[in-house]
């Protein structure tokens, strides 16, 4: 008889006692933090925040829904709490060279000031600019210059006309100049009347006419003097119009801002620049705003100044409470560095330092920067940008063309801002690892790894914590309250979740989702507190909602399409079991293993690998068992048989060696010839020594042969072996557990292939003796004897064959 | 309206210079308003032509460079400007869909144009153009076609554009009538922008002008303008009125209550608005 009993029904799972629990219902208790456990993650992100040397940014790696960012954002949010609020920054135009805009770094709150002093001082300034120039005072001035450029140039032409006329010329204007034409009888001289003239006055004619040329010669080379000299003083005038119109209103601002040079140098660098154009820039006014209203004119004015003059505030601070912590949710490259906008003017794109816009890392300059690393990595360049942000510690803002070097037209090139920002990736663990193998700037970067763990401990304490988190996450999400039985049932469900008894699901995430679904079975029950049943209704609508496969393969089986036993016996072939994952939903199915052996020259072939339907681990688990068989079994001898193995109906690819032990199951049965129940199935996998090692899934394994057995009709005989150590995982559904309790279904712990053989045969395994012989009737006898018998077959059949050689060569 | 105008051929005088190109646009824009025909002129000044052919001929340009003359090269020069001034009448007649001509002819430039005047119902000139060096007041030839022609003059100028309101000095002459006629069709498309000018010694010579132009202007369906008062009339006054009114167009009847050219132009110096004479 099999040494081996099945597992009592509190083995089956662990069960939370409601009475375990001392309050009626959520509502009553003290709500915890939303996160639990990960006492590791929570002292790196303490150290990564509060350290202050450069490279120490933190990567907060774990699988989703495990609080990284609720964590982190707590945590930012506390430090930065504590920390100084940084400055405003602002650009304002260079005046020496626009494409080279400057920075203004200013204290908090100080941007948006200097912004609104900026804007109302040109708004001033756009009215009495124009009624400076348009006053009495500049035109009469102004026409003073004119008068007397006028005067004097006509003053003297009029000379010259005066002169030609005393001496008989006048002046005719021709297509490029001016000529002299002699004057007879009131109309110009012809050559013929010229040459009817005496020598001598002819002579005195062109001597006349030379003179007056160089006279006007000299006046017209004389004209672009006076004309710059006008020009001049007309400049002087506007220049010191302006002065008078603006440098009052300067002053004032110049006043206030006293105590901060760079403002102070600014506003000086204004006032001279209005000095020298701003005259030109009412002129450009004018052209543009032909044809508007005045008050549409006086608004198109200040915006013209405003491009030139005004302060583009970046960042404001004003209304922040210490350092800021930044989440950006879309991290391209211009989201992170910023960006230079432009606008069509003419058809042409332009741009000026107001088009400046502020990225994530501007935000976030002085505080904290929260990314999600799939993001970052996704959109194109933004990870080198960051990178080359984070090590430069200055953001320089660029088109992705000017980062690339693809485009070489001239664009803004803004002051760099210099940087200071601690960034926090979230991300998974693949990424973490593959970042620090491929990038090694990542670890010069990301020195602070904050590992978030999926799974805690299952302990009086992590209990405790674990309804607290339960009471503050009803809270927040605002649910009914929940009784401690349906609390009770969500910590099972914890276990469940992880697949393990001793342990709860640090995923607050999935725990939140059965939380507001059982709210919501409450609510169609009209419960106004959550129970078990609402819960277990949760469970099961969940299931329900995912397990479509599932029930059309049950129902392939039960159909007879795909064939698996769960009564009788049958030599080579066992219920093997398989988890599948669907989505985030798991289950298990039993798989029919054959085994068929023939003499050969000791080979165990796995059909699946033959056909690369196999994975790796799947074939070595084959070869695992194959050098079991060849240790265990008459070792003296050659092992003279061909096996093969294979997991039959199966159209997709096997991984995994939880099926070895059954493999060698159906091997040895098929070797000793030695039939084995089918109302058993058996998983786990095996070592070369015998020995059966965990696997995962259990559970899933379990119910999905049950579910086969319950739906065919329990017998009482059916049941499933697991290997010892995952007696532990084993958190079985209900009905399983209620299954067995009635002894309709049992579950063996097995350590052994012989504590296994003796369950499906109900032969003693038999051990060997002194003389290395087997017990009389036990199965490892069986396929001892048939072994040897297969060498010794395979002997003569090689002897005789020698014979024949011999025969053929003496013949 | 008595002394209806009928305006249908204006006359261009054009040199491709700035100042004509203005005059182009203002007649341009008057054409449209009368849906008159565009005739362009260009004279080429027989007197340069014949003293570039003394041997000791001389230009000194405005560059004040003095280069000697070449023969046929002033030709040259009068037939590229000539083609450039054609272009630019074909290119504003073409932008506005008017009709238009252009003509070459040679000689004194006055002459040529007061010669080309009986076809014409309304002269537009530059008001500067025979010396080349003064910039104010009263050109030669304008001042010659003022005195000889008979028809309608447009003295216009570089900085001059052709606007509204219309200024219509009104004494109540037949050149007066016509001249209140052209104020009240250029203001066709701006009824209030008609403003007259009116000068007497008395209220009820006043009153009796007032009746005469409502009279007129009820005949063509026009509305009340505005009237203002101008006495004495002289440059100085006039020029007040048309900067009081910001004047686009001042529209004189001739003989002018100004006295003699001097009057004349004594007021162009102060005007900076275009001057229409009706004859």
């Amino acid at each position: 008889m099999p040494s081996v009993k099945c597992l009592p029904p509190e083995k089956l799972s662990r069960r939370c006692d409601p009475k375990q629990l001392t309050f009626e219902t959520t509502a009553e208790l003290h709500h915890g933090p939303e996160i639990i456990g990960q006492a590791r993650a929570v002292e790196a992100v303490q150290f990564g925040i509060s350290i202050e040397h450069d490279g120490y940014n933190i990567y907060a790696l774990g699988p989703t829904g495990t609080g990284k960012q609720f964590l982190v954002e707590h945590a930012l949010q506390a430090q930065a709490s504590r920390r100084s609020t940084p400055q405003d920054l602002c650009y304002v135009n260079n005046f020496d060279d626009a494409t080279h805009p400057k920075r203004l770094s200013l204290q908090a709150g100080t941007g948006v000031t200097l912004k609104r002093d900026v804007e109302q001082l040109l708004e001033e300034i756009s009215t009495a600019l124009p009624a400076a120039f348009e006053s009495d005072e500049y035109q009469a001035r102004r026409n003073a210059i004119e008068e007397e450029f006028e005067q004097r140039s006509e003053t003297r032409f009029a000379k010259i006309q005066q002169e030609a006329e005393a001496r008989g010329f006048t002046m005719l204007k021709t297509p490029v100049g001016v000529m002299f034409a002699p004057i007879k009888d009131g109309q110009t001289m012809s050559s013929e009347a010229l040459a009817d003239l005496p020598e001598d006055e002819k002579q005195k004619l062109q001597a006349d006419v030379e003179d007056l040329q160089k006279a006007l010669q000299r006046a017209l080379q004389e004209l672009p003097r006076w004309q710059r000299k006008r020009r001049h003083q007309v400049r002087q005038l506007d220049h010191e119009t302006t002065e008078a119109a603006i440098g009052h209103l300067l002053e004032e601002l110049r006043l206030k801002y006293e105590a901060l040079p760079e403002i102070v140098s600014f506003l000086e660098a204004v006032q001279q620049d209005f000095t020298e154009h701003g005259r030109d820039l009412l002129h450009a006014e004018e052209k543009a705003g032909n044809g508007a209203q005045s008050s549409a004119a006086g608004t198109l004015r200040t915006s013209l100044l405003l491009r030139r003059y005004g302060v583009n505030a970046l960042v404001d601070h004003s209304e922040s409470m210490g350092a800021p912590v930044v989440f950006e949710h879309n991290p391209t490259f211009h989201n992170l560095i910023g960006r230079i906008d432009h606008i069509s003017q003419m058809g042409t794109l332009v741009t000026d330092f107001n088009l400046i816009r502020p990225g994530a890392l501007h935000r976030a300059n002085g505080g904290y920067l929260i990314l999600e690393v799939r993001k970052v990595l996704q959109n194109a360049f933004a990870w080198e940008g960051l990178k080359r942000a984070l090590k430069a510690k200055e953001i320089r803002i660029e088109s992705l063309g000017q980062a690339l070097s693809l485009t070489s037209t001239v664009s803004l090139e803004p002051e760099p801002a210099p940087l200071e920002v601690k960034v926090v990736l979230l991300g998974d663990r693949f990424i973490y690892y593959l970042l620090c193998a491929l990038d090694p700037e990542f670890e010069e970067l990301f020195k602070v790894a904050a590992d978030f763990d999926d799974v805690i401990d299952r302990d009086p304490q992590n209990q405790q914590s674990f309804v607290q988190l339960i009471a503050a996450l009803v809270n927040r999400e605002e649910l009914r309250p929940f009784d401690r039985s349906a609390v009770a049932k969500i910590i099972e469900q914890s276990s469940r979740l992880v697949g393990d008894a001793e342990k709860l699901t640090a995923r607050t995430a999935s725990i939140v989702d059965l939380l507001r679904e059982a709210d919501h079975w409450a609510g169609t029950n009209e419960h106004d507190v959550v129970n078990e049943n609402d819960v277990a209704r949760a469970i099961e609508a969940q299931v329900f909602r995912s397990d479509r496969v599932r029930q059309r393969l049950l129902d392939e089986v039960l159909r007879g399409s795909i064939y698996i036993d769960t009564d009788g016996d049958s030599i080579g072939q066992v219920n093997g079991l398989s988890v599948l994952k669907l989505g985030s939903f798991t289950f298990g199915r039993p798989n029919r293993i054959s085994a068929r052996v023939r003499i050969g020259k000791g080979d165990v072939i796995d059909i699946e690998r033959e056909v690369d339907l196999g994975g790796p681990i799947h074939s070595k688990g084959v070869l695992i068992l194959s050098s079991f068989l060849g240790a265990h079994y008459a070792p003296e001898q050659p092992l003279s048989l061909s096996a093969s193995l294979v997991f039959e109906q199966s159209y997709g690819g096997i991984e995994g060696d939880s099926a070895s032990a059954a493999e060698l199951c159906a091997l040895l049965s098929a070797i000793g010839e030695t039939p084995l129940k089918q109302s058993l199935a058996i998983t786990g996998s095996i070592n070369q020594h015998g020995k059966i090692q965990p696997i995962g899934g259990v559970n899933e394994k379990i119910e999905g042969f049950f579910d086969l057995c319950k739906a065919r009709g329990l017998t009482g005989e059916q049941g499933v072996l697991i290997p010892k150590p995952n007696v532990q995982h084993l958190m079985l559904r209900h009905d399983v557990v209620e299954a067995a309790s009635q002894g309709e279904f049992h579950i063996y712990p097995v350590d052994t292939i012989e504590q296994c053989l003796e369950l499906l045969s109900d032969l003693p395994a038999g051990k060997r003796d002194a003389e290395g012989n087997y017990p009389e009737s036990s199965f490892n006898q069986r396929v001892d004897q048939r072994l040897r018998a297969m060498t010794a077959t395979q002997l003569s059949w090689a002897r005789a064959a020698r014979q024949e050689d011999n025969d053929e060569r003496q013949a | 309206m008595r002394g209806k105008p009928e305006i249908r051929r204006i006359l261009v005088a054009l040199d491709a210079s700035p100042d004509s190109l203005a005059a182009l646009e203002a007649a341009a824009k008057l054409a449209r308003h009368l849906q008159a025909e565009l005739v362009g002129l260009y004279v080429e000044d027989i007197n340069v032509l014949r003293v570039a052919e003394l041997p000791f001929a001389r230009q000194v340009t405005f560059a004040g460079d003095v280069r000697p003359v070449k023969p046929g090269e002033v030709e040259a020069q009068f037939r590229a400007q000539a083609d450039r001034a054609k272009s630019a009448l074909a290119r504003v007649a073409n932008r506005s869909h008017l009709r238009w001509s252009f003509r070459v002819s040679r000689g004194q430039i006055a002459a040529e144009l007061i010669a080309a005047t009986p076809e014409m119902d309304l002269i537009t000139i530059a008001r500067l153009g025979g010396s080349p060096l003064v910039k104010r007041g009263l050109g030669r030839t304008a001042r010659a076609v003022l005195a000889e022609a008979t028809l309608p003059v447009l003295l216009l100028g570089r900085q001059l554009h052709l606007a509204l309101p219309a200024l219509v000095l009104f004494d109540d002459s037949n050149a007066a009538k016509t001249a209140l006629a052209l104020g009240f069709r250029l203001s066709a498309e701006k009824p209030d922008s008609l403003v007259v000018l009116l000068t007497a010694t008395s209220p009820d010579e006043i009153q009796q002008l007032k009746k005469t132009v409502r009279e007129h202007l009820a005949e063509a369906g026009g509305k009340e303008p505005r009237f203002r008062i101008v006495s004495p009339i002289d440059a100085s006054n006039l020029s007040q009125a048309c900067a009081d009114e910001g004047a686009g167009v001042l529209i004189l009847p001739s003989p002018s209550l100004l006295h003699g050219d001097t009057g004349l132009e004594a007021l162009l110096v102060q005007l900076e608005v275009p001057v229409l004479i009706v004859r």
